[in-house]
């Protein structure tokens, strides 16, 4: 097994071109290290990208705040350029895993790993985040995160580098509900990500609602989330928007953590109790 | 196969280790570091807890070219040099914070982590501070006396806040 540690993204792309199929992208290695453990013989080569410094940044540029791919869930929770513009991202960081796993665990590697209950990626989409993709031959791209996402594995063409995400800067109550089986520490079995803004004329606009374990990847509830445009919040349009949610949006399913009726009815809980606590922010 | 350089409870090892090679069978099996034990090794018992630079990670999903040149803290670090227990370690054992001992190495790194962090902690952010950390023989309210004891004890010693373990005296990372 070779092993590089790039201190660039272009070098990181020559070695990602050079040695794929067989190269594997290392990051904070809570996923791939099992995942070859398992399947020893499914990576000949690993590029470790945390020695590229830009990986680890979080700014804002112009009208977005721009974070890192390695950037790990403790940073995401902790940064004051993340709590600031992006709350509910910090909030859902806070929430994974336990705190050896969030000092470990990065952004690149919730987004990539595909999971259905992946906290990280269902507060992005509520933020409408984009991915910032690398591809040495067409240079750099950006994808709207819904396209980025496949179960259990992500977009990125052979050769290309998730190097980190925008989120655009937009003044809106958030909040970030989930439901495990202990308060700490397990993997949600739903989540629910929030995000709107009340208009002078006090109707809701801007309206985001992300699903979390409730379909094979994070997914938007768009029905839900146009039942709530345009009307006054009320415990009334909360409500119907969560039975949208659940009935509609989720295409909820079994495993040993819930079944998938149950996956449905947390879908329909959770929403409207996101949807009353980001009215509160 | 990745010469790397280890700062561990103050004392450099150099190893060769597969790319991917965890963390944790580099202490126990090229260091002779058995202390920190192997629970699920996927992340989820935190039986196999240490510190890399002063923070708790999983030891058994940490590669260990990521400890390159850093330092990490065992079990074996946390006492002092004439073989004193650090106070964690002499809380755990007064208040009955462990039965089988399995999980207790995982247990007591997390906890001084914490202290080392948050001096004053109350028994909520002792649990949510530990829940990476699972006992299958106490039920936890022995764990969380035992933390809130340790904190005391540390204060009354003028510790509170003293990042825990030995540290290495030279220290490079590019």
């Amino acid at each position: 097994m070779q092993y590089f540690e790039p201190n660039f993204v272009d070098e990181a792309l020559v070695l990602l071109d050079r040695f794929s199929p067989g190269a594997r992208v290392l990051a904070g290695g809570t996923l791939l290290g099992p995942q070859l453990r398992r399947e020893p013989h499914d990576a000949a080569t690993i590029i470790n990208i945390k020695r590229i410094p830009e990986l680890s940044d979080v700014a804002l540029e112009g009208e977005h705040l721009k974070i890192g791919g390695v950037v790990t869930a403790r940073a995401l929770a902790e940064h004051p350029l993340v709590r600031k513009h992006a709350p509910l991202l910090a909030q859902a960081a806070a929430s994974l895993g336990a705190r050896q796993l969030r000092n470990v665990a990065t952004l690149g590697g919730n987004l990539c790993s595909g999971h259905p209950a992946a906290d990280l990626t269902a507060a992005l989409l509520a933020l409408d985040a984009r991915c910032l993709v690398a591809n040495i031959h067409e240079g750099p791209r950006d994808v709207p995160l819904p396209d980025f996402l496949r179960p259990h594995s992500h977009a990125l063409a052979q050769g290309e580098l998730l190097t980190g995400v925008t989120i655009p800067l937009v003044t809106a109550g958030a909040a970030y509900v989930k439901m495990q089986t202990r308060r700490a520490f397990e993997m949600a079995l739903v989540a629910v990500a929030v995000r709107f803004a009340v208009n002078e004329s006090g109707t809701i606009w801007n309206a985001r609602i992300a699903l979390a374990g409730a379909a094979p990847v994070p997914v938007r509830a768009h029905r839900a989330e146009a039942s709530v445009t345009d009307k006054a919040p009320s415990p009334e349009c909360f409500k119907a928007a969560a039975r949208r949610a659940a009935d509609e949006d989720a295409r909820p399913y079994s495993d040993h953590r819930a079944s998938a009726e149950y996956r449905r009815h947390l879908v329909l809980v959770l929403t409207e109790r996101a949807l009353a606590e980001a009215e509160l922010l | 196969m990745q010469p790397v350089t280890l700062y561990v409870n103050g004392d450099k090892h150099e190893v060769v280790v597969e790319p991917l090679q965890p963390l944790l069978g580099t202490l126990r099996d090229a260091l002779g570091l058995t202390g920190t034990k192997e629970g699920c090794s996927t992340g989820y018992c935190g039986a196999c807890t240490v510190l890399v630079d002063g923070r708790p990670v999983n030891a058994c999903l940490f590669p260990t070219v990521d400890a390159d040149r850093r330092e990490v803290t065992t079990i074996e670090g946390l006492a002092a040099d004439d073989g004193a227990l650090h106070p964690v370690q002499t809380a755990f054992i007064e208040h009955f914070g462990l039965q089988c001992g399995f999980c207790t190495p995982g247990m007591i790194v997390s906890a001084a982590a914490l202290l080392a962090e948050n001096p004053a902690p109350n028994a909520e952010a002792i649990r949510q501070a530990l829940s990476g950390n699972l006992c299958r023989c106490t039920g936890y309210q022995s764990i969380v006396e035992s933390v809130l004891a340790a904190a005391s004890e540390l204060h009354e010693q003028g510790r509170a806040g003293e990042p825990p373990g030995r540290r290495a005296a030279i220290r490079t990372r590019a």
